[in-house]
């Protein structure tokens, strides 16, 4: 057993007892901080916990935050819940001269990292639609303030589409219509989110309107957060026709369909 | 009572202090590092082409909208701590761009064993900043490396396979009254390499305790699910289980007769092995591979899952990063006898000063 009890340097045996005390009791709260955010993140949609278990977590999450150490690590990779499906985000701009164009974000990405980012996206907007949290509409919210500054548009739908998972039976099928996982055929129109938001006044912020478009009322939408979006006028629900310009013109976006 | 109290803090701390302080080899620390800045590295890459339209004061994800989703207390995202990131700061696209080369500058540096602790801890600084501007960009492997990089940014992680270590042989010609071997066995190794150890089990356990809680990886359909994720998979694996699905069903048929075999199977039982499978590894991985006899099987059997769930889910960097991790586990020495096997066949295999054969063997059985 090699012999700890004397101090020496980095290069040869162990710290001094003082050092390794210190030491000590940083590692066993760097440990404890990460259990306690993993048992809170990953159990956090399950359970509710003590106010003292939430009171401890609160204490640690500066630290465990900052660091990025707060993560609950429950990717499941799948979870055969409907936000599980990849999602996709069709976009209809329309600019101050009334013309519209249609895209999809992250369409044009060739590498597999660059396109999950839009992924990613996408199947988290769903996700917080899905759960109907209280502010589900707040990443929408800030994509479609993204969206009209990176393009300059005055008004948005942002359209958050779903698609179905193939079957066995799809993959066998002899139409080519089935087996390919992109066709517009796998989209589940019944379980889209569609989001739509203006800025008429490109300098003024607080002409800035979003509200999320009712699937039920198929062409009435619903004004709704974001402080003066109260007078906010009607967007289509459906991105359904192509309009004069190129959508690739924009530096983010292609509507190529892989 | 008093006498079990007594040998019971006695032993514990005995243990915790062999556990964490006994001196160990750096050479697998090194590799490790490598291994994950080359990851590291590319997945920035693919960052380049989005950067200014994300981060841009015009991009896709606004500064001001962003850091009023965190003011709102939305969970998901983090809590009202303030989080620090250097692109609050940068809004004009030269600036955006500037910013990105910077740390491009100190994760390549990271990647070549320049300046080991600095460039590990700019290079944690560069993920922390990405993490905390887009919160909604996050996936697995940013959600992961951090676990890793604390592990560096501790252990002297460029002391092998790095730029450090050349420099330092190279001054045994010019300065050799100053020479000190920088990869000698370091007690700061252990606890860099026990603090990846040990987030990787926590890891496991997590991610094996999430899918337990959902039905299809308990039926079997997780890997179908997957492979049929039309944007996130990186193969499309469906073509070739066509004809396997074929094959099979022609091979019932011959043996059981057509009449017996249905025309449209509902199950495919290699997919249902598959994902059973995965839920054994991630079971038994944290259990078994503290135990130095099964090490060397779990970390072969864990290279074969990481890359066909890497395959399926498209998780590429992600699995990578987590078979890297298994690496931890590896003792120094081990590693130090193959490359001296690959690169020429030596005998002998030259031991770092310092090293302490019984502390790499105590931190490779986990006592």
């Amino acid at each position: 057993m090699p012999d700890l009890s004397k101090s020496t340097d980095e290069s040869g045996g162990p710290p001094s007892p003082r050092v390794r005390s210190v030491l000590s009791v940083l590692l066993f709260l760097h440990l404890f901080a990460i259990c306690i955010s993993l048992i809170v993140g990953n159990f956090g949609r399950l359970r509710s916990f003590s106010a003292l278990m939430v009171g401890t977590e609160n204490v640690l999450s500066p630290y465990t935050s900052t660091l990025l150490l707060n993560s609950p690590h429950d990717d499941s990779l799948i979870s055969e819940m409907p936000y599980d499906s990849d999602h996709r985000f069709d976009v209809e701009l329309t600019f101050a001269d009334g013309h519209k164009e249609q895209m999809r974000l992250g369409a044009g990405a060739a590498l597999p990292e660059r396109r999950q980012r839009y992924v990613q996206m996408a199947n988290l907007v769903a996700q917080l639609a899905d759960d109907q949290i209280s502010n589900a509409d707040a990443l929408a919210n800030v994509l479609c303030k993204g969206l009209l500054n990176s393009t300059g548009a005055t008004g948005v739908t942002l359209n958050c589409r779903r698609y179905r998972p193939q079957t066995i039976p799809d993959v066998r099928s002899s139409d080519p219509i089935f087996q390919n996982p992109r066709d517009p055929h796998f989209l589940i129109a019944e379980e889209d989110f569609t989001w739509g938001a203006e800025q008429p006044d490109k300098t003024d912020d607080a002409s800035y309107n979003i509200w999320h478009v009712e699937k039920s009322k198929s062409d009435v939408a619903s004004p709704k957060t974001d402080g003066s979006a109260s007078s906010a006028p009607p967007v289509k629900p459906r991105l359904k026709t192509r309009d004069s310009q190129p959508a690739s013109s924009l530096p983010l976006f292609d509507d190529r369909n892989p | 009572m008093r006498t079990y109290f007594q040998k019971l803090i006695d032993q514990s701390g005995t243990g915790w202090n062999r556990f964490w302080y006994t001196p160990s080899d750096p050479y697998m620390l090194g590799l490790m590092r490598l291994l994950t800045g080359l990851v590291f590295t590319y997945w920035y890459l693919t960052l380049l082409p989005d950067i200014s339209h994300f981060f841009a004061q015009d991009g896709l994800l606004p500064l001001e909208k962003i850091q009023s989703l965190r003011n709102n207390g939305q969970t998901a995202f983090g809590d009202q701590v303030t989080l620090f990131s250097y692109w609050n700061y940068v809004s004009s696209p030269g600036a955006v761009q500037l910013a990105y080369y910077a740390g491009l500058l100190a994760i390549l540096a990271f990647t070549v064993g320049l300046y080991g602790r600095i460039s590990a801890a700019l290079t944690y600084l560069v993920l922390i900043s990405y993490a905390h501007r887009a919160p909604m960009l996050l996936g697995s492997f940013e959600q992961t490396l951090p676990l890793l990089m604390l592990g560096y940014c501790v252990g002297p992680c460029s002391a092998s396979f790095s730029v450090d270590r050349w420099l330092n042989a190279r001054s045994v010609r010019t300065a050799p009254a100053k020479y000190k071997p920088l990869d000698r066995s370091s007690w700061l190794t252990t606890v860099g390499l026990r603090l990846i150890q040990i987030h990787l089990t926590l890891i496991t356990v997590a991610s094996v305790v999430a899918k337990l809680r959902y039905d299809s990886w308990w039926t079997g359909g997780a890997t179908w699910l997957l492979m049929v994720r039309p944007e996130s998979r990186a193969i499309d694996f469906t073509g070739a289980f066509r004809h396997l699905l074929d094959f099979t069903l022609a091979i019932r048929r011959f043996f059981n007769g057509a009449a017996s075999v249905p025309e449209q199977p509902e199950k495919i039982m290699f997919l249902d092995a598959w994902t059973h499978m995965v839920i054994m590894f991630q079971l038994l991985f944290p259990l078994t591979v503290w135990n130095s006899l099964l090490r060397p099987l779990v970390i072969a059997i864990s290279a074969v899952v990481w890359l066909l769930i890497a395959l399926l889910s498209g998780l590429v960097p992600y699995c990578a990063l987590m078979f890297i991790a298994g690496l931890a586990f590896v003792p120094g020495q081990s590693l130090r006898v193959c490359v001296a096997c690959c690169c020429g066949g030596k005998k002998t295999v030259q031991m770092p000063i310092g090293s302490n054969i019984v502390g790499d063997q105590r931190l490779a059985s986990g006592r």
